[in-house]
Formats: structure tokens, sequence, C-alpha cells
């Protein structure tokens, strides 16, 4: 009987396309990126919009594309706990090195 | 029965384990994937170092040229746009390979092999640029990490062309691989993952110059 119902799973096929398709995602992306472009032309201070703007973009890649967003969630942890600390390793150097001055 | 083991989910006579949420293993869930969720983690560390130092040294090299003499946004813009396509190609061939319908499987996965060659033809466009413009890679400090981080980034996409190519050269010689949509879906997490890299790269390289 435990049998028939680990088949009965093994044989369910999973639905990965769900929420918005590939290709709304990909014109999405292009858009975002087409923005950017823009973005970096105009006089403004640009790091606090086109950072978030990436960030935007790579949670769209990881959520869609890599089906985070409906995979289970231990994959989504292993990678977004890779990420923090990739990224406070970059922002602790960034500090770091500020106060220094010279070059090469 | 309840304790299922690898080799059992992993024979031809047991279901496809690799298309279907299987749970054979102590975490619950399947170890190959389980490995390249750890390997793309660890690659974002390797990734952020890379980051880390183009950034903590932008902008100290004492002598030219800088990026803004140099790098040209147009060709780089294009490139994105190339790389951002093939991930949906990518994942197009996929959801092809879930329907069972390999002919487009390897269709769309010969599209994104094809959209990384354009990719690397447009880095390797660049990087001769660059050298035209007197910037190599022992000019100054912008030269050494831009070039250590493009080009690392340049290697992560050959390595995604040739897994790319082996796949699809499997599914050419045996249309009923088994686990092709799992296959296809190991090659994509890698391949979004450089997808991913460059998103970054471009945005503080070549934008935020």
């Amino acid at each position: 009987m435990q049998e028939t119902k680990v088949e009965q799973k093994l044989a369910k096929p999973v639905s990965r396309k769900t929420g918005p398709s590939y290709l709304v995602v990909f014109i999405v992306l292009a858009v975002l990126t087409g923005l950017e472009i823009v973005v970096s032309q105009l006089p403004i201070p640009r790091a606090p919009i086109l950072i978030p703007m990436a960030f935007i973009k790579v949670a769209l890649v990881a959520l869609f594309y890599m089906h985070l967003r409906t995979d289970r969630r231990l994959f989504a942890m292993i990678f977004v706990i890779g990420v923090l600390v990739g990224i406070t390793l970059i922002l602790t150097f960034a500090v770091l090195f500020s106060t220094q001055t010279g070059g090469v | 029965m309840a304790n299922l083991t690898n080799t059992n989910l992993t024979s031809p006579a047991s279901v496809d384990a690799a298309s279907v949420e299987v749970e054979h293993t102590s975490m619950g869930v399947d170890n190959r994937k389980l490995g390249m969720w750890v390997f793309l983690a660890s690659e974002a560390l390797f990734f952020s170092a890379l980051i880390a130092t183009y950034v903590i040294l932008h902008g100290r090299s004492t002598g030219g040229p800088t990026p803004r003499d140099v790098l040209s946004l147009p060709l780089v813009s294009i490139n994105t746009f190339v790389l951002i396509a093939s991930s949906m190609a990518l994942v197009t061939g996929l959801s092809a390979a879930q329907r069972q319908d390999i002919r487009k499987a390897i269709l769309w996965l010969a599209v994104t092999a094809g959209l990384g060659i354009v990719f690397l033809g447009g880095q390797v466009y660049e990087f001769s640029h660059l050298v035209t413009d007197k910037l190599l890679i022992s000019t100054n400090l912008f030269g050494a990490t831009f070039f250590t981080l493009t080009g690392t980034h340049g290697l992560h996409v050959l390595s995604g062309i040739i897994w790319l190519i082996l796949v699809i050269v499997q599914l050419v010689q045996k249309r009923d691989l088994p686990h092709a949509d799992f296959k296809i879906e190991m090659v994509g997490l890698y391949w979004h993952f450089v997808d991913l890299i460059w998103i970054i790269i471009f945005t503080l390289v070549y934008l935020l110059i």
C-alpha cells in the first residue's frame, strides 16, 4: 500500500510553469536593462537607482528562470545565504578600504 | 519500501525520478540538485571576492586608460541583451523537454549555445579593442581588475557552452535519454547563474563608471 503511494507520488508530474510566462519575464528584464542604460546617461546620482534595478533583475532570474519561486525552500536558503555572505564581503571590504588612498 | 534508495529510483524500470518531486535522501531533496545549489552558492562567494576587488580598487589607478576612456556601452549593452535572451531560450528548451518534446528542446539548447557564442565573440571583440587602446591586464589597477573579473565570467560562459553542447550531443544521440529534462535543468541553473552574475557586472563595471 505504501509502495503504491510512493509510486503515485513519483509519477506525479511537477508543474514548474506557474505565474508569468518566461517570455514576460524576458520582456521585463529587457525593459529594465533598457531603463538602466538610459539612467546611466542621466546627470543624476545613478547608484541608488541602478543597484536596486540590478537586484530586481537578479531576483527575477533566480525566482523564475532558476525556479526558486516554486522549488524547494532549501535550495533558495542555500543560494540566498551564499549571496548574502557575498554582499557582506563586498560591503565590508568597500568600507575597510574606503579610507585608504593611493594606487598602483 | 518507504526507505527508498537512489539505486532503485534511477533504474530504467523506475519512473522518471529526476522530473518529479522525490524524497529519496535524508534531506528530502535530490542530492545532485542540492550539490548544484551548493556549488552555485560557492560560485557566488567566488565572484563576490572578484567584485569586491574591482569595487575597492576602482578609481585608484595612477595612470590611464580609465574606464571612461575605453569601455564601449553600446557593444556591451547588446551583449547583455544577448545573454538575457539566451536564458529565456534555455528555459523554453527545458519546458519543451518537460513536455517530452525533445526535438524542440534540442533546438532551444542550440539557440542558447549560439547566443552564448555570440556573447563570447562580443567579449573577444571588446578585449581586442581594449588591447588596441593600450589597456592590458598589467597596465594599471583598472586593467588588472577588469580583465580578471570579466575574463573569469567569460570562462564561465565558455564552460556553460561546452556543457550545453555535451547535453545537445547526448540528446541527439539518444532521443529517449533518461532524465533529459533533469540534465537540461542542471545546465540551466549554471547558465542562469552566469547570466545573473553578468547583470551585476554590467551595472557595476559598465553603467556606474
